[in-house]
């Protein structure tokens, strides 16, 4: 299957500390990948090297390079913000804006004048809760304020409003580790459903949640890449016996 | 032992709480006696002696031929022969030069102006007419009728003779004279004469200048707190900006006016006494207290929500625009209003570009000669006519009125708008 992303010799450092070190990983177009290992080596670093959002973070500087389809998005001729568009990213705490839902979801395409009149931008709202499953819920109180939700149903929104925009790939950082077993069900549903058509990257914590919803898994430690490779060959048979102990819950 | 101990501690704790309720009582009192005195000092000048003279005009004399009032003619009429000789009909016994000179100077130096001005106002169609109206007695007539001066010091000593309080009295029984509402501190500006100096002209100076205050701090300051919150990139020039602005912070108030002085008046070459300039001044002084206000509330904002428009593919700018300004305009409000309470007390800065000029006519534009409020404050007290003392103790509870409901407005804006996140 095609490579979405390539990523060559990352290295990240904040100021003097190196967070990732000489990292090499290659994306599967359309599929679920899994981000595990211990707090602390890395994972959510990795994750905004594949949209540029360290930028944002003074003194982080970056080494290596990052193809997303063949072209580099540390190139001279890449914006990041036209990047953000394509790598869409849901946090670790659900941030809706303190405005409406239908704002919330319709901003993303505002800023990118992705619809053309206001029925336009309805439909890109509409289908784009009608994704993230959360149409029946909220269709009725399109006006009311998205902070007003539930944690999960904020974190949903988050997903749509991800969506609205049509980005080719997904970050997600633990977008489940503030919510209960229900919300997090509905999630991982859900990003089985629209892993069709996104490539999903997705940081977690929970062993079992890589289990269940990836097909590639890759473990990190201390800022170095263990391994990757399938899911199911990970949590059965590991090459490397530190990714042995950490699955096997021997520490981290 | 521990019992010994836990009563010590609880004794201490007594004693401080003592010492707070005692310094903060402390504050309140002097407050209350400050604003009290000022009070006691202030409240009557809300009346004003006033008298009643029966005038007849002819009003043929003073319009064109078309009918329309002629101003030449209005100007040149002997308005105060009319308001005079008035007065001598209620004392036919003063003929003599030097006292007829004494019984005018009970009446206010400009009532035959202020007649002029009622007859212009009235519209009165042609011929003859009589008039009843209510004109100023001088501001000793006004002081003595409320008692403000004391006649017990030796007559010579006084502004106001025996024989005059004699006039003024007979006014009174006779129901000629009488304390009114004083009107006039409300719609006039300046005037060389108590009576007929008002407040309305330094309100105005005031609001203008505060206008231009805010039209020209606030973007400024909102636009270089984004730029150093999100753009500037940590370094030695954004750290001595930064030390800059809370040094500017701190810089007396009349180095700005001195500023404004060498820049303003002389380089740029604009008007003085000029609200226009009043407000630049004032608008530089108040910069850095709505810079650091408006970084605070900026700073305030959680990042996640910059970070979730940046996500999207908000550029930077997008990403302050539309999401964090919003969500900071009340805290910047909140430092903005009281950077206006600030720069609606200050004096010295404003004295310095001829802000402190005597100023009769009410201000209309950015560029027209206008004083503020403190800086009339300022003037009023230092005349010497008591009657002046009075206009400013009054002028300053006003200025105290405005200063407490902006601060007020500030606090109030501040719990509507407070977010818990
Ligand atoms: N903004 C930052 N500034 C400085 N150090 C950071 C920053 N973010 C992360 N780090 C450091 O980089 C390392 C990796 O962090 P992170 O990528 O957040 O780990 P993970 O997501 O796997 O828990 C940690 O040691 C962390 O302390
Ligand atoms: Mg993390």
């Amino acid at each position: 299957m095609a490579i979405k992303i390539r990523a060559k010799n990352v290295e990240v450092s904040y100021g003097d500390k190196k967070a990732i070190k000489d990292i090499s990983l290659n994306i599967k177009k359309n599929t679920i990948t899994a981000l595990i290992g211990p707090s602390g080596c890395g994972k959510s670093t990795f994750l905004r090297c594949l949209n540029r959002m360290n930028d944002v973070i003074e003194n982080c500087s970056i080494k290596g390079s990052v193809l997303l389809d063949e072209q580099d998005i540390y190139g001279p001729d890449i914006d990041p913000v036209e990047l953000r568009a394509r790598v869409g990213m849901v946090f670790q705490k659900a941030n809706p804006f303190p405005k409406s839902i239908f704002d919330n979801i319709a901003y993303g395409p505002r800023i990118h004048g992705l619809a053309s009149s206001d029925n336009e931008l309805k439909d890109i709202v509409h289908n784009s809760l009608e994704k993230a499953g959360l149409i029946d819920e909220v269709k009725d109180r399109l006006n009311d304020q998205a902070t007003g939700l539930s944690g999960g149903q904020q974190q949903r929104i988050c997903i749509a409003r991800a969506i609205a925009v049509s980005p080719e790939v997904i970050l997600m950082d633990e977008p489940c580790s503030a919510l209960d077993p229900i919300a997090t069900a509905k999630i991982e549903e859900l990003m089985n459903e629209i892993s069709e058509t996104y490539t999903i990257i997705i940081v977690t914590h929970s062993m079992q949640q890589a289990a269940r919803v990836s097909k590639k898994t890759a473990f990190f430690h201390l800022g170095d890449l263990i391994e990757y490779n399938d899911t199911d060959k990970i949590f059965t048979q590991p090459d490397n016996e530190k990714t042995q102990d950490y699955i096997t819950g021997r520490f981290g | 032992m521990i019992r010994k101990s836990i009563q010590s501690r609880r004794a201490r704790e007594t004693r401080l709480k003592i010492y707070g309720i005692t310094s903060i009582c402390f504050a309140l009192i002097m407050l209350a006696t400050l604003l009290i005195s000022i009070g006691l000092n202030g409240y009557s000048a809300l009346q004003q002696a006033y008298f009643k003279v029966d005038i007849s005009v002819n009003m043929d004399k003073l319009v064109d031929d078309s009918g329309t009032i002629n101003k030449n003619k209005m100007n040149l009429f002997n308005w105060d022969g009319l308001v005079k000789s008035a007065l001598r009909e209620f004392f036919p016994e003063v003929k003599e030069r030097n006292e007829k000179k004494e019984l005018f100077a009970i009446i206010s130096a400009n009532a035959g102006y202020d007649l002029k001005e009622i007859v212009k106002k009235k519209a009165l169609g042609s011929g003859s007419h009589t008039l009843s109206v209510w004109l100023h007695l001088s501001d000793d007539a006004d002081q003595y009728l409320k008692g403000r001066l004391s006649i017990d010091i030796p007559e010579e000593d006084r502004r106001i003779n025996n024989k005059q309080i004699a006039w003024v009295n007979s006014l009174v029984e006779r129901d000629i004279a009488k304390l009114k509402f004083n009107k006039t501190f409300f719609t006039s500006a300046d005037s060389r004469e108590p009576e007929s100096a008002g407040i309305l002209g330094s309100v105005v100076g005031s609001a203008l200048t505060l206008f231009v205050t805010v039209m020209f701090a606030l973007p400024l300051a909102v636009m270089a707190s984004i730029y150093l919150e999100y753009f500037a990139k940590p370094g030695r020039i954004t750290d001595f900006i930064e030390v800059n602005i809370n040094n500017l912070a701190a810089v007396p108030s009349i180095v700005f006016g001195l500023l404004g002085l060498s820049v303003f008046l002389s380089t740029f070459g604009l008007p003085r006494s000029a609200p226009l300039v009043g407000g630049l001044v004032l608008g530089l002084m108040t910069l850095p207290t709505i810079i650091i206000a408006s970084r605070a509330s900026i700073r305030s904002i959680p990042p996640s929500i910059r970070e979730a428009a940046l996500g999207l593919g908000a550029s930077k700018m997008q990403a302050a625009m539309h999401h964090v300004l919003p969500l900071a305009a009340p805290g910047i409000l909140t430092g903005t209003i009281i950077g206006m309470a600030q720069a609606l007390g200050e004096t010295a800065p404003l004295l310095m570009i001829g802000m402190v000029a005597f100023i009769i006519d009410i201000p209309t534009t950015f560029t027209s000669s206008a004083t503020a409020m403190p800086v009339q404050i300022y003037m009023w007290s230092d005349s010497a006519e008591r009657a002046f003392y009075e206009r400013s103790s009054l002028a300053i509870l006003f200025l105290v009125a405005f200063l407490i409901s902006m601060n007020l407005l500030a606090v109030v804006l501040r719990k509507k708008f407070e977010k818990k996140w």
